[in-house]
């Protein structure tokens, strides 16, 4: 339990003083809580021995004001000044999570889901920032205070009758940690039932068709109430248990003040114990509550907050294997060459490799276009480029220069990529479209989306670039979010353009549009096209056709045609379907097309 | 109001009600009768030996035996006309821990020992002088005795008092809480019902995850409703009409000082809460905003890499999260300022006043001060300032659980469509639409003019691109919308001449995403219909030849579906989906085909199970894959809602229309 301390002990370390200062007014505060019981004692007292005199009297009113407006600011202190502490814990941990996750690469997410990491960056770090504040709180203030008012009881009121009241606590205090245990039980089946029946409700809901259809309205109906009624009884059997517990620490507390009163007033009568020390005894076991309570809570606490750091330093922990490198060279802002020299990449935790010696070159101006089946390679290319894995065999080189020598943010620098996967941010369009580019004008704006034949959607929309898509706005349809894609990308006004099967979306029309804008738009400036449609990298300056990772075919169009193989089948087929729309039964054709 | 409409439901259970409500008020009074017991044991017997003593004779009653004499206070006195007598009177006292003897009757007034005497100034400033005598310790024990009994008595009754108290608690907890998981289980139980009556439209408006938050979510609110929020309202409002009456009865005056600090709590209470409302708006709104962000960020890392925007995003999620924190302080500093510290600060200054009373009222001539009050009253402050403080910590809950209430009967309010029993026999399954249009809403029309009839048996594909209003002709066939514009006939009757309920048992559907119910395959296929047996279930799986299905897990069709499905590939699911329409036998099935990417080797055993499944069955296939479609006997090629083209296959493609465009498109890719 106290390894959570020592986990979070950086963050004390760094915040000394704000803890030095906070467990000291803690105590003070403690400290004032436990004079005040004093105060009234020495009041009563006075009052009943006689002794009080108008200045005492004063005197003592005045101690008692003392006290409660001291302690009240001090109090405010270290409530301040601890909680504060948590809250600070929190963001400085929120922040390093996200600054850590922006690092990775990868690798990184494809072993962690993304809900998984969600979790951690939020009922994880209340965890831990519940430690950090109020975990510290129980444990600091719970032993202090329990210390102190014990301390009260026995050496300044009766050490015999303290030992005598604390035996029906102790016992008590086992038997709460029991029930705890079996509190616990029962509230895992009830959320387990909850659970339960949260599922069956959405099932329901989302096969409303399905029910509608075979007409089974009523079992439906009759297996949510099975369901609800299952949540009802663990609840009930829940409340069973839970109800106990209050009643419990009262009988505890009965138990004790009867003694105390009982035997307290036999000491009265001998002379052992004033009337004064009887009511401030009496109070002082009222006070014994809290601490008690919150020695249980604190194990509960501690125990999460251990497991939830684990969870995020298990995160922190991990380091991008694409590391940059120890004295980047640059190699910008002209771009000359990109080579892929012998590459072979297998991915991690993978037997067999994606790519296997692959070699390309593809200079200034010039288009390449990489075709075949899926699985073949095409995107790894894509994402070795990017430099989003870390690359062991063979070298992709721009310039000359080993990428692995060059800063991440350079080499991605030369690159404009438009993913398979249609990506958008909530937010307004003209910021999605100028996410590269924060500070684009409204004409450049404007241009890219022209380029990307986005203009016409932006017509159909009430706000045009202002309009607002994602969660709380329009959803776009497919076509729409890649031709967004593409504008995002050619606003950058990329040395190279990757196409990553981007115009799979858009229909034939709508595709010849957008490639010749981009030959307009960007003569001279690179492209790499990856494309199932054969007609969107027919005039690619080479070809590289992948199979099973390995270059099967390279060449240009004509070349690839003329070697008769995959290349030169399938742009025939394509092309034969154009012509007589109609398949002939040949197996390898379907094989093949429809992998 | 909706805290009415929830009480309607708990008013069903009146007897629980009535004992809830019973034992809490039971409760209160204990505990307000608690603090009397020790306050009586202080003044009667403790202090309460200052109290006059009678000079009686041994059998007069409980009498001490002190200095050869017997002496004892009125209460314990069989005649007291014959004993209490100012001559009989004799008096102790206890001056700053020494007890003393008066023999005879004392004057009131302040006291204090002095050259040997006990002197007694009284209010006119008259000073009297009384010879004493020291008491012993086992002569003040002697006088203490006649108390051991009545104070063991008092104990005993307190701590009776106090396990009837745990007993009455534990009852009013456990009912109040039953009742309210009653009410909640009554108005789940509503919603499960309204949810299969509502039209599907609502379902298509409305994301699923906000209906399941409504049935279950927003109606666990309702549990702590009564389980807490209620109990502590109730409880604080007869605690402080039944502390001050207990108070007053004790000492008015001092009552009356007390009260003056209520209303400041009261009016802290307010501030705070309009704080603290402002604070958490922000900061709720903050925490979502994070979420959103940080949610959306790691789904998108390739793209904020690929376009070198990680610090620009870092800053935007920064401008949240220091805002978030910058409002969480300021809420913390608040809940500083009041919550359990302003609680202690009043506690203390109840303290001192009570003291200062007390004290004041003992400078000057006196009585016997009553210190069972101080504590009754310090008990009675106590009792009362908790309460107080959970009301306001209870207040936020309690508006939580009207919004989350109002919410769900937002849903129950919905209009539905109720459901009926009958059946009707089945049909042969000739459909026709007949100038049909149809709009989701207003003039939009998805549909238009729509005249297309199939004959029993056969097989109508249905294609168009995105938006064509191909899905729709599901949602009107089956009913699921309504539609006012053109007939749709089956077997020459309007469909809508039958309740959709019996007209439905003679359609199935297979949906384009199979998604399948938690639940076994066998259960998933015969949807909790009895009349269906394993065997018919077994049989439809090897007909349409999903044997797989069966052999691919030990348990067979008894395996368990995993969520989503997860166990079945989609292949699998859709033939599950097919099982599911074989066993029901409609006479009309409508098939939403899937777009999702499958093997070729499920895609053939798909095709072999459509095979099977159409047959003498009136088939709508909704066409994705072209090379579904091909064998269809009649082909309705849908552009904008309308039918552009009609007819088979090798006819539409000779024609080089629209189908003979799609067609091809869709073979140039895999």
């Amino acid at each position: 339990m106290f390894s959570m301390f020592k986990k979070i002990w950086w963050y004390i370390k760094a915040n000394w003083l704000r803890y030095v200062l906070a467990i000291t007014f803690l105590n003070l505060a403690s400290l004032a809580s436990v004079i005040a019981p004093k105060l009234l004692e020495a009041g009563i007292d006075k009052i009943v021995n006689k002794t009080i005199t108008k200045s005492s009297l004063l005197a003592l009113f005045g101690m008692m004001i003392a006290v409660t407006v001291g302690g009240y600011l001090i109090s405010w202190l270290w409530n301040y000044l601890l909680f504060g502490a948590s809250i600070k814990l929190e963001y400085t941990i929120r922040r390093n999570y996200f600054r850590h996750l922006l690092k990775m690469d990868s690798h990184f997410f494809d072993k962690n889901s993304s809900g998984d990491l969600m979790t951690r960056a939020t009922v994880d770090l209340n965890a831990i920032a519940m430690t950090a504040g109020y975990g510290i709180l129980t444990l600091v203030d719970s032993v202090v205070y329990l210390i102190m008012i014990l301390f009260m009881m026995m050496y300044t009121i009766s050490f015999k009758l303290t030992i005598i009241v604390l035996i029906p606590i102790v016992f008590i205090g086992l038997g709460v940690k029991i029930l705890g245990e079996k509190i616990h039980a029962a509230y895992a089946q009830s959320q387990i039932a909850f659970g339960e029946m949260n599922n069956l409700v959405l099932e329901s809901i989302i096969g409303i068709r399905v029910t509608k259809a075979y007409v089974q309205e009523h079992a439906e109906i009759e297996k949510l109430k099975a369901s609800g009624a299952n949540a009802y009884r663990k609840n009930n059997r829940l409340v069973r248990i839970n109800a106990l517990f209050d009643p419990l620490f009262r009988a505890a507390f009965t138990a004790a003040s009867a003694i105390a009163f009982g035997v307290g007033a036999y000491l009265v009568f001998r002379r052992e114990l004033t009337p004064g020390q009887l009511v401030s005894f009496v109070v002082y076991l009222g006070m014994l509550g809290w601490p008690m309570f919150a020695l249980g809570d604190l194990v509960n606490i501690m125990s999460r907050g251990n497991a939830s750091y684990d969870r995020i330093d298990n995160i922190m922990s991990q380091t991008p294997e694409v590391k940059e490198p120890a004295a980047p060279v640059a190699v910008g802002p002209t771009f000359k060459k990109l080579e892929f020299r012998d590459v072979t990449f297998a991915y991690p935790g993978s037997e067999f490799p994606a790519v296997e010696n692959i070699s390309f070159t593809l200079e200034k101006g010039k288009t390449l276009g990489i075709v075949g089946k899926t699985g073949s390679g095409k995107t790894t290319i894509i994402r070795l480029l990017l430099k989003q894995y870390c690359l062991r065999k063979g070298e992709v080189a721009i310039n000359g220069v080993n990428i692995k020598d060059i800063a991440a943010g350079e080499v991605r620098g030369f690159f404009g990529y438009v993913p398979q996967e249609h990506i958008l941010f909530s937010g307004a369009i003209y910021k999605n479209i100028a996410f590269g580019k924060e500070n684009a004008g409204a004409e450049e704006i404007g241009a890219a989306a022209a380029a990307a034949a986005f203009q016409k959607d932006l017509e159909t929309f009430d706000d045009g670039l202002d309009t607002v898509v994602g969660e709380h706005g329009v959803t776009l349809s497919g076509g729409q979010k890649q031709r967004l894609a593409i504008a995002r990308a050619l606003i950058l006004d990329p040395e190279i353009l990757i196409l990553d099967d981007s115009l799979s979306a858009v229909d034939g029309t709508t595709e010849a549009e957008i490639l010749q804008n981009l030959k307009k738009a960007r003569k001279g400036k690179s492209a790499i096209i990856v494309a199932h449609r054969l007609t969107a990298v027919e005039r690619a300056d080479e070809i590289i056709v992948m199979d099973n990772g390995r270059i099967a075919e390279r060449g240009s169009h004509e070349e690839l045609m003329k070697l008769g193989k995959w290349y030169y089948r399938q742009y025939t087929r394509q092309q034969l379907t154009y012509k007589t729309g109609v398949e002939k039964d040949d197996p390898s054709a379907d094989l093949e097309i429809r992998e | 109001m909706t805290l009415r409409r929830i009480w309607k439901y708990a008013s069903k259970y009146k007897a629980l009600v009535f004992v809830s409500l019973f034992s809490l008020f039971l409760a209160i009074g204990i505990e307000l009768l608690l603090p009397i017991c020790f306050k009586t044991i202080i003044d009667d017997h403790l202090i309460g030996i200052e109290k006059p003593w009678y000079e009686v004779d041994e059998s007069a009653g409980k009498t001490v035996r002190y200095g050869g004499r017997h002496y004892a206070q009125e209460r314990n006195l069989r005649d007291k006309e014959l004993w209490v007598t100012e001559e009989n009177e004799v008096r102790i006292f206890l001056i700053n821990n020494v007890f003393y003897f008066v023999d005879e009757a004392v004057a009131g007034g302040a006291k204090e020992i002095a050259d040997g005497k006990l002197v007694v100034t009284d209010d006119d400033g008259n000073i009297y002088a009384y010879d004493y005598a020291v008491l012993a310790g086992e002569d003040v024990l002697a006088f203490y005795r006649p108390a051991i009994r009545p104070i063991a008595e008092l104990v005993a009754f307190y701590v009776i008092l106090n396990v009837l108290l745990i007993i009455i608690t534990y009852a009013y907890r456990y009912n109040f809480f039953k009742l309210g998981n009653k009410v909640t289980y009554d108005i789940r139980c509503e919603a499960f019902r309204k949810i299969q009556k509502l039209p599907v439209s609502y379902f298509d408006k409305t994301p699923a995850g906000k209906i399941v938050a409504r049935v279950t979510n927003d109606t666990q609110t309702i549990i702590d409703l009564f389980a807490r929020t209620l109990i502590v309202f109730i409880s604080a409002v007869v605690l402080f009409v039944g502390i001050y009456i207990s108070m007053f009865a004790l000492n008015a005056k001092l009552a009356a000082y007390t009260l003056a600090l209520i209303p400041l709590l009261l009016l802290w209470g307010t501030i705070y809460r309009r704080k603290a409302k402002k604070y958490n708006e922000v900061i709720r709104g903050e925490n979502a905003e994070i979420n959103a962000y940080l949610n959306q960020s790691i789904k998108g890392m390739e793209i904020i890499q690929a376009f070198n925007r990680e610090d620009l995003c870092f800053e935007e999620f920064e401008h949240h999260n220091r805002r978030y924190y910058s409002y969480r302080k300021k809420m913390q500093m608040l809940n500083a300022a009041g919550s359990f510290n302003l609680i202690q600060t009043f506690r203390r200054l109840i303290y001192a006043i009570i003291i200062l009373y007390f004290g004041w009222g003992a400078l000057g001539v006196q009585n016997i001060v009553e210190v069972g009050v101080i504590y009754a009253f310090v008990e009675y402050m106590n009792k009362l300032i908790n309460p107080i403080q959970q009301v306001f910590s209870n207040l936020d809950v309690f508006e939580q659980s009207m919004v989350s209430g109002s919410r769900v009967f937002y849903l129950l309010d919905q209009e539905e469509i109720p459901l009926h029993n009958d059946e009707i026999p089945r049909f042969k399954g000739d459909i026709e639409f007949k100038n049909f249009s149809f709009a989701y809403e207003n003039d939009h029309y998805v549909l238009k003019n729509i005249n297309l009839k199939v004959e029993a048996g056969r097989t109508v594909a249905i294609v168009g691109h995105t938006g064509s209003g191909k899905s729709s002709l599901m949602n009107v066939l089956l009913r699921f919308y309504d539609f006012s514009e053109g007939e749709i006939l089956i077997d020459g009757r309007d469909i809508r001449s039958f309740s959709r309920q019996a007209f439905r048992r003679h359609i199935g559907i297979v949906l384009q995403d199979p998604t399948l119910f938690s639940g076994t395959v066998a259960e998933n296929i015969r949807l909790n219909n009895p009349a269906i047996s394993d065997g018919m279930i077994e049989e439809a799986l090897r007909k349409i030849g999903a044997d797989r299905i069966i052999e691919k897990y030990a348990k067979g069709i008894h395996e368990r579906v995993a969520e989503m499905g997860a166990n079945y590939s989609v292949g699998e699911r859709q033939l599950i989906s097919f099982a599911r329409a074989l066993v029901y036998d409609p006479a009309v099935l409508v098939l939403d085909e899937a777009t999702a990417n499958i093997d070729t080797e499920t895609e053939q055993l798909i095709q072999k199970a459509l095979k099977v499944v159409k047959e003498n069955r009136t088939t709508f296939i909704i066409a994705h894959r072209l090379s579904t479609v091909k064998d269809a006997s009649q082909i309705v090629v849908l552009d904008a809602g309308r039918i552009v083209e009609r007819g088979n296959h090798e006819e539409l493609m000779a024609r080089r229309g629209q189908y003979y465009e799609m067609y091809r498109a869709q073979m140039q890719q895999p």
